[in-house]
């Protein structure tokens, strides 16, 4: 009766050294396009927080809020429909990479993940090991379906990315109610 | 050509693959799916059907959907099965529950309380899988929820977390059925009331739904538990 079927390697030991893992699902550029299905072209545009409005979010987020973002804005018949924040986050143990979308009628639309990462957790802590990321979202090659794997494990550490899609809304929210969003 | 997408729900990350050119829109019926199951089964939800029975009073009966219904009558059997070993309620009152034919649910005291925390998500991840699969007409396609794979057609390898250190090693090729795995330990979010020791198990099964709620009986017990053979389901512990 058992309707499944499984190959298991002869060496399935515990002793195998494990590895690191990253799956890159989305660009940037296919994030924003499935978020904003909409939209005929986009525009990315650097904004500052004045710190009254970075220290506000952060009380209200209880999370830190840095001043710099890049916003990618969503344009239709030339009129801004939304913006979109790439941004990361640290997951149990390595970057998670997600886009986060507002549409102008202040809506939010979907969270989409655009990597996911596993490392040791020895090698998260090396800087150097990160720093090999530093930047990469924004301009990730499409690499979709290089790599079959799947993780099996305990439930992925999604607390942080569901931190960072807020306050990436929180941003665009605040960015949105000063009208620096036209 | 094997198309990809990750989105934040469950509590993890829910990833689809297909092994198909397909419609974006087959990924977003998945996690319609999902985003049903969840607004059904949730305790937080104050309009789902396991929030409602949980603040409603002794005697209270409520037709509920298909959704609940499908879940609850999988917990009765398990329940059954495994001599009480499996309980939605958590010794709240095992025996104060009831489903009818109809899909009413009804509730028998005042203190009862169900959290379907053990088997909702392997139940979401079926019903996306299904949505999935029924958008492809059946082409090989997978949906991974970190804990929960199910999977049809194709060859998927699985690679195992290392839940201490971080990092993956390569485990076993799943080609048919449901694959869950659980990892219970003092920094873990799953903690089970009972077990002595962290422990890691892992389920193979024809559904997740049956995989993910035998991991908790699994941990508890052995990898020989004869309730295994019952759901025709195979069990393995990880070091």
């Amino acid at each position: 009766m058992a309707r499944w079927s499984i190959i298991i390697p002869a060496a399935a030991t515990a002793t195998a050294p494990s590895a690191a893992f990253a799956v890159e699902y989305l660009s940037g550029d296919q994030a924003q396009a499935t978020i904003f299905p909409e939209a005929e072209q986009f525009q990315t545009r650097e904004f500052h927080l004045d710190e009254k409005a970075r220290s506000a979010l952060e009380s209200k987020l209880g999370l830190p809020v840095r001043a710099k973002w890049i916003v990618r804005l969503a344009l239709r018949g030339g009129v801004i429909v939304g913006a979109v924040i790439v941004d990361d986050v640290i997951g149990k143990f390595d970057r998670i990479t997600f886009a986060a979308g507002l549409g102008l009628n202040g809506v939010v639309r979907e969270v989409e993940i655009l990597a996911y990462r596993e490392s040791h957790g020895q090698e998260v802590r090396q800087a150097a090991w990160r720093a090999q990321f530093a930047g990469k979202s924004e301009s990730s090659p499409l690499r979709v379906g290089d790599d079959l794997s799947n993780i099996s494990g305990a439930t992925l550490s999604c607390n942080h990315v569901a931190d960072g899609a807020r306050r990436s809304i929180a941003v665009l929210a605040s960015l949105r109610s000063v009208g620096a969003l036209k | 050509m094997i198309m990809r997408r990750a989105r934040p729900a469950l509590g993890t990350i829910v990833e689809l693959g297909a092994d198909a050119p397909i419609n974006a829109r087959a990924f977003d019926a998945a996690y319609f799916a999902i985003a049903e199951v969840e607004r059904a089964l949730s305790i937080f939800h104050s309009e789902s059907d396991i929030h409602r029975f949980n603040a409603a009073p002794a005697g209270a009966a409520r037709r509920i959907t298909d959704e609940t219904a499908c879940v609850l009558r999988v917990a009765a059997e398990l329940q059954c099965e495994s001599a009480g070993r499996f309980d939605i309620t958590q010794g709240t009152g095992p025996h104060d529950w009831s489903i009818n034919e109809d899909g009413r649910l009804f509730k028998h005291s005042d203190g009862v309380r169900i959290d379907l925390g053990g088997i909702g998500k392997g139940f979401a991840v079926d019903r996306a899988f299904e949505a999935l699969s029924r958008a492809l007409e059946g082409a090989a396609c997978w949906v991974n929820a970190g804990g929960d794979l199910r999977v049809q057609g194709m060859e998927v390898p699985v690679q195992l977390r290392d839940e201490v250190r971080g990092g993956v090693r390569p485990w076993m090729v799943l080609r048919e059925g449901a694959l869950a795995t659980s990892y219970f330990g003092a920094s873990a979010r799953s903690l089970l009331a009972g077990a002595a020791r962290a422990r890691h198990v892992s389920v193979a099964a024809s559904t997740c739904l049956i995989s993910d709620a035998l991991t908790k009986i699994v941990a508890l017990s052995a990898v020989d538990d004869p309730l295994l053979a019952r759901f025709g389901a195979t069990a393995w512990q990880h070091a």
